[in-house]
This record gives structure tokens, C-alpha cells and sequence, in this order.
């Protein structure tokens, strides 16, 4: 197995697949057809791919796995390398589960230029890929900005009414935040003479030059979760995305922030992180309790969705910084689990907008009644966010609030309100969605394709919360390692 | 002068053999219908055998004409880089002018002369010979800035440019008086020599300091940059595009490695005070290229304005008078170029459905994905690749310059690089959205000939793949990297 360069195989194969999709003939009669199926047998190709990895995968070894490298700039000492651990794998497969879907469920509802949509959607998943199993620093940036282009498209193209402000924004912020990350690692690569992730690892810094590259390495990474006061970018790109491009987004784009500080931050400058710790706690803090407070009082259910995954975050980052075990067990759980959860429930007001035609709450209704089937995954997701026991939500958010507890009790004791006050406007956005007056009449229920994916998400999310040591099993050791050094 | 000169100088010979033979063609077989024709791929030939003779017959670290000119690798690989550019160039411009019914032999005539005097003024190791290369260059211009002679904007950018470059090139005369009568030699060289000792002695400082500063104002103007561009958004509007597409690269990247050499070689005991120029010239051009160009709506002077910007990144990678600076400033101009002429040969295929006119105002290209995807994407990976996204090529050239300068830790210079960054970001996706996201009007008609798609296509795969193979193009520019005396 170790012969086979498999990560590149997993990181290339949607690219190879995107090329295909460009070379059809244009004029042929089922041009759209047989786009939309490469697409998908792409992307499910991909998925069993990165099955086969997880096989292999070693998971008593704390080491980095699937070692590929070799130079790509001579002169700069840059190396194509590749490895994963256990983190790395979560995201990988949490990233290849989310393609297919989001083809898939895009299947009737994408009818322009159904080729780039689908293009888009395998470039980013190569990107996302390769930017989880780079261990080069200047790969890593490449990964992470290259994801920018195709996103920036799809909310562009196929977006809502204000797609082209919404694309801006998103595409400005977070360019932004990475070219300060770009200088921060040149800064870095002249200090230590190397971009190997691994080797710096084993660097020290010191303290005055770690803070300012903490800092440059944190605007980016914050931009990206978004932690609170950089958020206000993904409100409106969650808005006018399509609901595909909002599950990639709050599946898995909105984590590269997380992952960047567990694969970097964390490890590079340790003693900054602990001067930073702090102010961190305080704007998580705030993520939590006032953003969740600003998704009581909206009326879109997008815009909803959106604040509670930044109020979401917040339990990432506080588990991140607290540096203790169960606190990054926790955060990482946090986001696998959000990442299925927010885009189960993005998938649900996709299939609420696309009936109903408005994005307000207050228009819905008595959906129950019409969609009974839809209204019971929609539940089980709803109970998801609100960190229910029995799903993954409360067992991520049960890890960080333990791990934060053994730092501050004062800290643990307020984000444990920002469980409360998700109850409160998730429970509420359900109430007003599937109970109350009827007022739509003839609407369809969810078909078979639909009920087979909202099925994968609903027992993900049941599977892991009664089992949860599956997931932490893979990534336990390398959780582990992270906080010996 | 002896023989063997004339076969180091054939580069430039054969463009001026082949310029006088399209003059002579031109004046005694005008009326046959295809001469037009015969004379674009006389052009043709008379370009790719000058490629051909500057790589493998005019050789490298020799002088000539009594240390006139001077070969090397250095200025082979800028000269290779002038004269591709112009291929691309010529092969767009037939297009363009037989449409306009404006097609005539000067135009060729006058690609082919100023591309002998941006030759001449790269390999000149001479103040008489960087002169002489420079005007036979600008003169050029002037003429070619007006080629549209009934077009009333055309004119008014051939005058506009006609004025601001004789005063430019008046200032710089003066500057080179000034150095030549206190260094008594015109031999680059030379003068550098004394300018050391005069350096050291401490004599003269004051009169070589404005002979310089004088100097470097007239190059300035050559490549545009803040504050000298006043000219450059103008000229650029009113010339015909093809000749705005030679305006943005040919010229500049002749300047520029003119400017490297004589940096470098001449005034190279004088760093400390050109560090200092550059480092502000640099600066105020990237912050108001970059915020000059987001209300324009007019493509030819919005990228006007982008490459003011670009040369101030280039800049950087010149004023750290490293290795690895003018390595990095090599490299930029390279993609810079190769993307530049992509999206001009991509604006020379859109023209208006009704009247027939070539489109220049943004807002007109908007649709265009609807009527043409390949034109638009080669336009969306055109202009992610001048902002500087990965995994494109302009993202290496960034790269390479912010590299330089965090080595030289010029912390603050590299700061407002990343933030103009943003900013031209912001532009560029403007063009991108018109083409992508806006409601198509239906006016664009779309002619897309077969060379130009094999231009645009070449750009498009160099500006993808450049990651693959960026290693042995370095190797390449690493080889002919400027060798100075020092």
C-alpha cells in the first residue's frame, strides 16, 4: 500500500474527472445528463477512495501516514508533501462525503451551465484534499487561497439576489486574511529556512517573533471559522449561496479555520498561543452568547442557519485554546459534527426555499402535515444543534465544555448559556417552520434521492452520537501528540 | 568594426533588413490585393528568425562595436521575452486592422524598427547607444500611438504621448550630459568606476546626484510609474489595442531590464540612494494604481492603471539589488507579459453586434458567458492570474517578489504589496462579475480566429501549469540572472 501514491491519487482524481466534464461535446443531446453523472461518479469514486485510505489508515501510530514528497522549487527548498494523520483523515472523509451530495442534490435544481457547477465542485473538493494532507507550508497557502476561486463562482453564478455583493464580500474578506497568512509564512521561511511543516514543528521561536506571526496567521484563520468580529462575511455569503454551495461552506470551508489553527497555530507557536488565550476565550465567548442572540431575531432561515454555525464555532476555537485533551478532542468532534449537522440543516431550507419560494420564517407553516417525512429528519437535525444527547452535537459540546471547565469555571459556566439560548432560536425556527397555521397546499414530500441522502446525515449524526469513539478513535492519538509538545 | 560583429548584432539586423524590405514591398507592390498579407508574414519571418538568431546566433558575454553593445545572458533572456511578445502581438494585430480597413506597411514597418531600438537599449553598455536605442524606440510610438489617424482619440494619444515623451527624453539627455561631463566616459563601465572614486573622495556628489536623479526620471516615464504616468491612462484609451498591447509590454519590459542593468552596473556604489527613490516610487505607484483603477470603465485604461501598479511590484524585486530580487523581477515580468497579452488577445475578439465596433467599456462584455464560455474563463483565469490567486502563475510572481522582500525585511513595503493586492483583487473580479454573474445584453458578437485561440490557449496553459514546471524555469532564469562586476 505504501507504493501507491494514493493522496495524490484522491487530491488529482475530481481534477482528472473536471477535465473529462470540460472535453465533452457540447452539442450532444444529453450534454447535461452525462455531465451531472461524471460529476457524480467523480465524486463517489473519490469517496470510496479515501474509504480505501481510512482502511490503512493506522491508527496507532501517532506519525503522519501516506508520505509523498518530493521537490517542487529547487531553489526555495519547496516540497510537494503530503501526509495525513488522524485529524487530516476526519476532514478528508467528512469532505468527500459532502461532494457527492452536494452534486447530487443539485441534480434538478441547477439549470444553467450545469458543467461549471459541477467543475466547481471538483476543483474545490481537490483543493480542500490537498489542503488537508499538505505538509508544506507554501502548499497548504496554495490550497487554501486556490479554494477561494470556485466558491467565489458558484455563489456568483448561481446564487440569490444579491449574489454579486455577497460573492464580493466573501471573496475580499477571506483574500484579505490569507495574503496576511502569506506574508506570515514567508516571514516564517526566512526565519527557520524551511517550509516543512513537520520540521517546524520542532523549531523554537521566539516569544516577540511568534506573537507577530500568530497574529498574521490568526486574522486569516479567524476570517475563516469566522470567530466573531470577522463573521460578518458569512451571513451573507450563506444567504445567497446556492444550497449546495452553502453545505460546502458551512460543511467544510468554514473548518480549514479550525484545522489551520490545530495543524499550525497550535503546534508552530505554542507560547503565543497561551499569551492569546485570553483574548480568544473572550471572542469566543462573545461568538457564542451574542451571536446566538442575533440568530434569535432573524426572520431568514438562512441567515438563521448561519449565525448559530458562528455560534457553533465559537465552541471550536474555546476548545482549540484550551489545550487540554477533551478540550481539542472536543473541538474537532465539534466541527465533524457540525459539519453534518449544518449541512443536514442547509439541506433542509434548500428543500423549504425550493417549495415555498421565500427564505422567511414567518411564511412557512404546518409543514407537517404536508412533508411528514421531511419534518421528522428536520427534527432529528434541529436536535442535533442543539447538542441533544444522543447526538454528536452534545457529545462535542459536552467534551469542550469539560475540557474549558478544567481551565475557568467562570468560562465554562457562559458558554453553557449559548446551549441554552440555541434551544431557544432552533427549537423556536422549528416551531414556526413545521407547526402552526397550514398554509401551503400540494406540496410534494421529499422524493426517494432526497430521502436516501437526508437518511446518510441522519444516521451519521445518531450513528456517531451513540458511538462516538469511532470518530475519536482515528483522530485520538493525533490530538494526543499535539499536546505532549 | 569587424566581422564578426555584425553576426553578434544579427538579431537586430535581420529586423531592420526585414523593416526596409516591407517599406520597399510596400511603396512597389501595393495594389496586388494579398500584399498585406505577404507583408504580415514577412513580419513573421523576420521576427522568428531574429528569435532564432538572438538564442543561438548572437552569443552571450561578448562586446561589440567597440563596447557599444553588450551580449550576455542577461540581456538574452530579455530579448527573447521582447521579441515573442511582439510575435503574439503582430499575429493580433492583423486581425484588428484588416477589420478596421486600416492595414498598412508602416504598421509592420514600425513594429519591426522599434523592436530593433528596445533591442538596441537592452544590450547597451553605452550612454550613445542607450540613447540611440531609446529614441529609435520612442519615435516609433509616437507614430504608432497615432496609427488611427482619423480617430480623434488616437491622434490626441500620439500627441499627448509625443509631448511627455520628448520632455522625458530631454530630461534624461540632460541627466546623461550631466554624468558625461563629470565622469568623462560614456562607457557604462567606466563611469561606474569613477563614480566610486568620486564617491570616495567625496567630490562632485552633489552634481552626480542630480545627473542621476534627472536620469531616473526619464526612465520613469518610460515605464510609467507614479508620478510620472500622468500620460499613460490616455495614450492607452486612445491608441489602437494592439499597439495598447504592445504600450503595456514590450517597451516597459525593455525599460525594465534596461533600468536592472544600468542599476546595477552603473550606479551600483550608488544603491543607498536609488534604494530610497525606488522604495517610494514603488509604493505611491501600487497604492494609486490600485485605487485609480476601481472606478474606470474603460478596460484599456483600467489595465493602464493595473500596470502601473504591477511595475511598482516590480520595483520591490529591482530595489533589493539581490539575487533573488531581480530573479523574482525577471519572473513577474515574464507572467506579467504572457497574462497581459492573453486578455488583450481575448478583448480583440469581442466586438458590438450592431455597429461593429470593438468593445472597451466593461459593462458591454456583460453576458459574455452565455455567448462564448471559452473567452469568458479564459478571461476569469487571466485575471485571477494578475491578482495573484494560486494555484495560477501570477500568484509565483507575487511570490517570488514578496519573497525578496521580507528577505530584505522591508516589512512595511511588503504590508502595502499585500494590501493593494486586495485591492486590484477587487477590480479584477469587477471585470469577472460583468462577464459571469451580470444580465447578458445581447450585443456581443464574438470572432475568435484560429490563431488567436491558439494564443489564448497557450497563455492559459502557462498560466495553469506554471506550477508544474516553475522549477526548471527558474533554472532558466537562474542561468541568466544579471552577472555584475562586483
Amino acid at each position: 500500500m505504501t507504493n501507491i501514491p494514493i493522496l495524490s491519487l484522491l487530491i488529482f482524481f475530481p481534477f482528472i474527472g473536471s477535465l473529462v466534464i470540460l472535453l465533452i461535446n457540447r452539442k450532444d443531446k444529453f450534454y447535461d445528463n452525462k455531465v451531472k453523472e461524471i460529476g457524480v461518479w467523480t465524486s463517489i469514486i473519490n469517496f470510496l477512495l479515501s474509504l480505501i485510505v481510512f482502511y490503512f489508515f493506522d491508527k496507532t501510530d501517532s506519525q503522519f501516514q501516506f508520505i509523498e514528497k518530493f521537490k517542487i522549487i529547487n531553489d526555495l527548498d519547496v516540497y510537494y508533501y503530503l501526509g495525513i494523520d488522524g485529524i487530516s483523515l476526519s476532514f478528508i472523509l467528512l469532505t468527500t462525503l459532502l461532494i457527492p451530495v452536494c452534486i447530487i442534490t443539485s441534480w434538478n435544481k441547477i439549470k444553467e451551465h450545469i458543467s461549471y457547477f459541477v467543475v466547481s465542485f471538483l476543483m474545490i473538493e481537490c483543493f480542500l484534499i490537498g489542503l488537508f494532507s499538505s505538509l508544506d507550508l507554501f502548499m497548504f497557502y496554495i490550497f487554501f487561497e486556490g479554494s477561494l476561486i470556485p466558491l467565489f463562482l458558484i455563489i456568483g453564478i448561481w446564487g440569490g439576489k444579491n449574489r454579486i455583493y455577497a460573492s464580493y464580500k466573501f471573496f475580499l474578506f477571506t483574500l484579505f486574511g490569507s495574503l496576511l497568512m502569506l506574508l506570515g509564512i514567508l516571514t516564517l521561511y526566512f526565519y527557520s529556512g524551511t517550509s516543512n511543516i513537520t520540521l517546524l514543528m520542532k523549531t523554537n521561536i521566539p516569544f516577540t517573533l511568534q506573537i507577530w506571526l500568530f497574529l498574521s496567521f490568526f486574522i486569516s484563520f479567524a476570517i475563516k471559522i469566522p470567530m466573531w468580529p470577522f463573521h460578518t462575511w458569512l451571513p451573507d455569503a450563506h444567504v445567497e449561496a446556492p444550497t449546495a454551495g452553502s453545505v460546502i461552506l458551512a460543511g467544510i470551508l468554514l473548518k480549514l479555520g479550525g484545522y489551520g489553527f490545530l495543524r499550525l497555530s497550535l503546534p508552530l507557536f505554542p507560547e503565543a498561543s497561551e499569551f492569546f488565550t485570553p483574548l480568544i476565550f473572550i471572542l469566543s465567548l462573545i461568538a457564542i452568547i451574542y451571536i446566538s442572540l442575533v440568530a434569535l431575531a432573524q426572520t431568514n432561515i438562512k441567515k438563521l442557519i448561519a449565525y448559530s454555525s458562528v455560534a457553533h464555532m465559537g465552541f471550536v476555537t474555546l476548545g482549540i485554546f484550551s489545550r487540554n485533551l477533551e478540550g481539542l478532542q472536543g473541538s474537532v468532534f465539534q466541527m465533524i459534527s457540525h459539519g453534518l449537522i449544518s449541512a443536514a440543516l442547509f439541506l433542509s431550507a434548500g428543500s423549504l426555499i425550493d417549495r415555498m419560494q421565500t427564505k422567511n420564517i414567518n411564511d412557512f407553516g404546518g409543514i407537517w402535515k404536508q412533508m411528514p417525512i421531511f419534518s421528522v429528519f428536520f427534527m432529528v437535525y434541529c436536535l442535533g444543534a442543539i447538542s441533544f444527547p444522543g447526538t454528536t452535537g452534545f457529545i462535542s459540546e459536552f467534551l469542550v465544555l469539560l475540557g474549558v471547565f478544567k481551565i475557568n469555571f467562570l468560562i465554562s459556566f457562559i458558554a453553557a448559556f449559548g446551549i441554552i439560548l440555541s434551544v431557544t432560536y432552533i427549537l423556536w425556527l422549528y416551531n414556526r417552520v413545521c407547526f402552526g397555521d397550514n398554509i401551503y397546499k400540494g406540496i410534494s414530500d421529499l422524493n426517494i434521492n432526497d430521502t436516501l441522502i437526508f437518511f446518510i446525515f441522519l444516521f451519521l449524526i445518531i450513528m456517531l452520537g451513540i458511538y462516538p469513539n469511532f470518530l475519536i478513535s482515528i483522530y485520538e492519538l493525533s490530538t494526543n501528540k499535539l499536546i505532549i509538545n | 568594426m569587424q566581422l564578426i560583429d555584425i553576426k553578434l548584432f544579427s538579431p537586430e539586423i535581420v529586423l531592420i533588413f526585414g523593416s526596409i524590405f516591407i517599406l520597399l514591398y510596400g511603396i512597389f507592390f501595393n495594389n496586388s490585393k494579398d500584399s498585406n498579407k505577404k507583408i504580415f508574414y514577412i513580419t513573421l519571418i523576420s521576427l522568428i528568425s531574429s528569435f532564432y538568431c538572438s538564442i543561438f546566433i548572437a552569443g552571450t558575454n561578448v562586446n561589440l562595436f567597440n563596447n557599444l553593445l553588450n551580449n550576455d545572458l542577461y540581456t538574452l533572456f530579455f530579448k527573447a521575452l521582447v521579441i515573442s511578445g511582439t510575435i503574439i502581438i503582430t499575429y493580433i494585430s492583423y486581425n484588428y486592422l484588416e477589420d478596421l480597413n486600416i492595414i498598412k506597411p508602416e504598421f509592420f514597418f514600425l513594429i519591426l524598427l522599434c523592436l530593433v531600438g528596445i533591442l538596441v537599449l537592452i544590450s547597451s553598455r553605452n550612454i550613445i547607444s542607450m540613447y540611440l536605442g531609446l529614441e529609435l524606440q520612442s519615435i516609433c510610438l509616437y507614430i504608432l500611438a497615432a496609427y488611427r489617424k482619423f480617430d480623434i482619440k488616437s491622434s490626441e494619444s500620439g500627441v499627448k504621448y509625443f509631448i511627455i515623451g520628448v520632455l522625458s527624453s530631454g530630461i534624461l539627455l540632460y541627466g546623461l550630459s550631466i554624468i558625461y561631463a563629470f565622469t568623462n566616459s560614456t562607457d557604462f563601465y567606466e563611469i561606474s568606476k569613477s563614480i566610486s572614486l568620486s564617491l570616495q573622495s567625496n567630490e562632485n556628489f552633489l552634481i552626480i546626484n542630480v545627473g542621476f536623479v534627472l536620469i531616473l526620471c526619464g526612465l520613469f516615464f518610460k515605464i510609467a510609474v507614479v508620478p510620472f504616468h500622468m500620460w499613460a491612462p490616455d495614450v492607452y484609451e486612445g491608441s489602437p489595442t494592439p499597439i495598447t498591447a504592445f504600450f503595456t509590454t514590450i517597451p516597459k519590459i525593455g525599460a525594465i531590464g534596461f533600468l536592472i542593468k544600468f542599476l546595477n552596473i552603473t550606479f551600483e556604489s550608488y544603491s543607498d540612494a536609488w534604494f530610497q527613490i525606488l522604495y517610494l516610487v514603488s509604493i505611491i505607484s501600487m497604492i494609486l494604481g490600485s485605487i485609480a483603477a476601481v472606478n474606470q470603465t474603460n478596460i484599456k485604461r483600467l489595465l493602464a492603471y493595473s500596470s502601473i501598479s504591477h511595475m511598482g511590484f516590480i520595483l520591490i524585486g529591482i530595489m533589493t539589488a539581490d539575487h533573488i530580487g531581480i530573479k523574482s523581477a525577471q519572473l513577474y515580468i515574464f507572467i506579467y507579459m504572457l497574462n497581459v497579452l492573453g486578455i488583450f488577445t481575448c478583448i480583440l475578439c469581442l466586438k458590438n453586434k450592431i455597429n461593429g465596433y470593438y468593445l472597451e467599456n466593461i459593462k458591454s462584455f456583460s453576458g459574455l458567458l452565455k455567448k462564448n464560455p471559452f473567452l469568458s474563463f479564459s478571461f476569469a483565469i487571466l485575471f485571477f492570474s494578475l491578482a495573484g490567486l494560486p494555484p495560477l502563475s501570477g500568484f509565483f510572481g507575487k511570490l517570488y517578489i514578496l519573497i525578496s522582500a521580507v528577505k530584505s525585511e522591508l516589512y512595511f513595503l511588503s504590508i502595502i504589496a499585500v494590501l493593494t493586492s486586495v485591492i486590484s483583487a477587487f477590480y479584477y473580479l469587477k471585470i469577472i462579475k460583468v462577464i459571469f454573474f451580470d444580465k447578458p445584453i445581447n450585443n456581443i458578437y464574438t470572432n475568435i480566429t484560429i490563431s488567436s485561440r491558439l494564443i489564448i490557449f497557450i497563455t492559459l496553459i502557462v498560466s495553469i501549469f506554471l506550477i508544474a514546471f516553475l522549477s526548471d524555469f527558474l533554472e532558466i532564469i537562474n542561468t541568466t540572472a544579471l552577472i555584475s562586476n562586483r
